[in-house]
């Protein structure tokens, strides 16, 4: 008890809170930007977060990812780009809800449960951190073999209704992330001499070529005389989001627990966990023919799940040093910067809690701007 | 556009047995079952029975009387079809001009381009442009560190 009053006492100081706020408007806008990640806004953070004290500077990095993970659902629901790689799973099914006019649903799913999973992601880091992070840390190749198996065959779940173009599509993404040096023999494949090739396809460029181009594209050749940008008078976010909570119960625990799970995991992180719980959701819903028309149990449970996943990353990385995913390698990094060793954080971390409800505040005020 | 699953099936098939011709010439680990070559080995023995699986999918549907092309209807608009290319030329323009020109001039020249296509009034596009540029400029160059081209404007770098 006296670790956490101690916690409260290091978080709310005006210097942190003004951190707090600083880097919720700097993740707000990276994360809405498609093709800028989360992983690349806590990277551009460390020369920041040098000049910092720990708690700041911790503070900073936390804000930053959890606003740029959900302001990724910005772009992708009014304009069916993602913003990261963590919302690109359930795009089109947000994009689809604004098409319906229910935009205001769509984006306080993405909020709301993402806060839900978020907190619920934190509490699971502080209570039961060390026991999770063992059973991760006993995962051997095999165990990981058949994880990212399971991610993969998520991609064919997706297409659903045309699985064998699901495995084509997947086969292809294959393909491409076999280019380059990086095989156990360090042998140039498909790179037909081209330096640039050697580096392997980045998943940035990738990204933006297969949603923003063909989003463009499907612009210039649109026949119809307007383009179709949505401008809709975003009300409040928050109504009937109970209601939404009260109906599914379900989805929304599973993606919770699901995204920590995953998130925990060494290696995989928020964008994995959004795929599998956009499937799984699919998979369990009561009502799975209405997926990509525009419904929004599939953008609440992927939702909660990678925001919950964002929070399980930070288990392996705090008990014993290893990263769930990109943005904790970095963080493990800044941490040793700061003298601390991973281990005893974990009560100080606890303050992500609070910063998720924090964010939420800002969120709101800082949304309505954006989005007007 | 929709092109009958056939002529897909056959272009993948196709993709995967030059790859497999492809990977022959590739070495193998001293001492190792495994080499580079195994896994596009795979992917593209997966492409082979997912091609073979859609052009037989294709067939049928040929024989059932559906059209082996069908295009959207925007193929036929002129307006539409060049809008297409400015598109991809654009892409193509920064590719091939950027570490000549530099950044802001390429930016700028694309946008311009780009907006005059569209129909964009140049009276409002080349302002819009060249701040978008210089925007885009300042946010990736000074706060993020991404080493743009400087190009013909070296002498102005800052």
């Amino acid at each position: 008890m006296a670790d956490l009053s101690t916690a409260f006492g290091l978080v709310f100081q005006p210097y942190v809170l003004w951190v707090i706020l600083g880097s919720a408007v700097f993740g707000l806008f990276v994360g809405a930007i498609p093709g800028l990640t989360a992983t690349m806004a806590t990277a551009l953070l460390v020369p920041i977060t040098f000049f910092m004290p720990p708690v700041p500077a911790i503070a900073a990095i936390v804000t930053a990812t959890a606003m740029a993970i959900f302001a990724g659902d910005i772009p992708g629901a009014l304009m069916r780009i993602p913003g990261t790689p963590a919302s690109a799973a359930y795009v089109d099914e947000a994009y689809a809800m604004t098409k319906k006019g229910q935009a205001e649903m769509a984006l306080g799913a993405g909020l709301v449960f993402s806060v839900v999973g978020g907190i619920f992601g934190t509490i699971v880091l502080v209570t039961a951190a060390p026991w999770l992070a063992d059973i991760a840390i006993r995962f051997s190749s095999f165990e990981y073999f058949w994880l990212v198996l399971l991610g993969l065959t998520c991609a064919v779940f997706i297409a659903a209704d045309n699985p064998l173009k699901g495995i084509v599509a997947l086969l292809l993404g294959l393909l491409i992330s076999t280019i380059g040096l990086d095989n156990p023999a360090g042998h140039p494949r498909f790179t037909f001499g081209s330096i640039e090739l050697l580096g392997s396809v980045g998943l940035i460029p990738m990204m933006i070529g297969m949603f923003a181009v063909s989003e463009i594209l499907r612009f210039a050749v649109t026949t119809e005389g307007k383009a179709e940008v949505l401008v809709a008078q975003i009300g409040n976010v928050f109504r009937g989001m109970w209601a939404l909570t009260k109906r599914y119960p379900g989805p929304i625990m599973r993606g919770n627990v699901v995204g920590t799970a995953i998130g925990a995991l060494p290696g995989a992180g928020a964008d994995i966990a959004a795929w599998i719980s956009y499937a799984m959701s699919k998979r369990f819903s009561k009502e799975p023919e209405k997926f990509g028309t525009g419904h929004v149990e599939g953008i609440i449970e992927s939702g909660a799940s990678n925001n919950s996943a964002l929070a399980g990353a930070w288990i392996p990385a705090l008990v014993f040093g290893i990263p769930g995913d990109s943005i904790t390698a970095i963080v493990i990094g800044v941490l040793y910067l700061k003298n601390i060793i991973p281990g005893p954080m974990i009560f100080i971390n606890d303050v992500a809690n609070v910063y998720a409800i924090f964010i939420k505040k800002t969120a709101i005020r800082l949304r309505r701007r954006f989005l007007a | 556009m929709k092109i009958n699953d056939a002529i897909v099936g056959a272009v993948l098939a196709l993709l995967g047995i030059v790859i497999l011709i492809h990977i022959q010439d590739y070495p193998k680990i001293p001492g190792q079952k495994y080499g580079p070559a195994i896994f596009p080995g795979l992917v593209a023995c997966g492409f082979i029975a997912c091609g073979a699986l859609l052009m037989r999918r294709g067939v049928r549907a040929l024989s059932a009387g559906q059209p082996a092309f069908a295009f959207a209807a925007w193929v036929l608009l002129w307006p539409q079809v060049t809008n297409f290319l400015a598109v991809i030329g654009a892409l193509l323009f920064y590719i091939l001009a950027a570490d000549f020109l530099g950044f802001p001039i390429t930016g700028s020249l694309l946008l311009i381009g780009l907006f005059w296509k569209f129909g964009v009034r140049m009276k409002i596009g080349i302002p819009i442009a060249i701040f978008a540029t210089m925007l885009a400029h300042y946010l990736f160059y000074k706060l993020m560190r991404v080493p743009l081209p400087w190009g013909l404007l070296e002498g102005l770098a800052w």
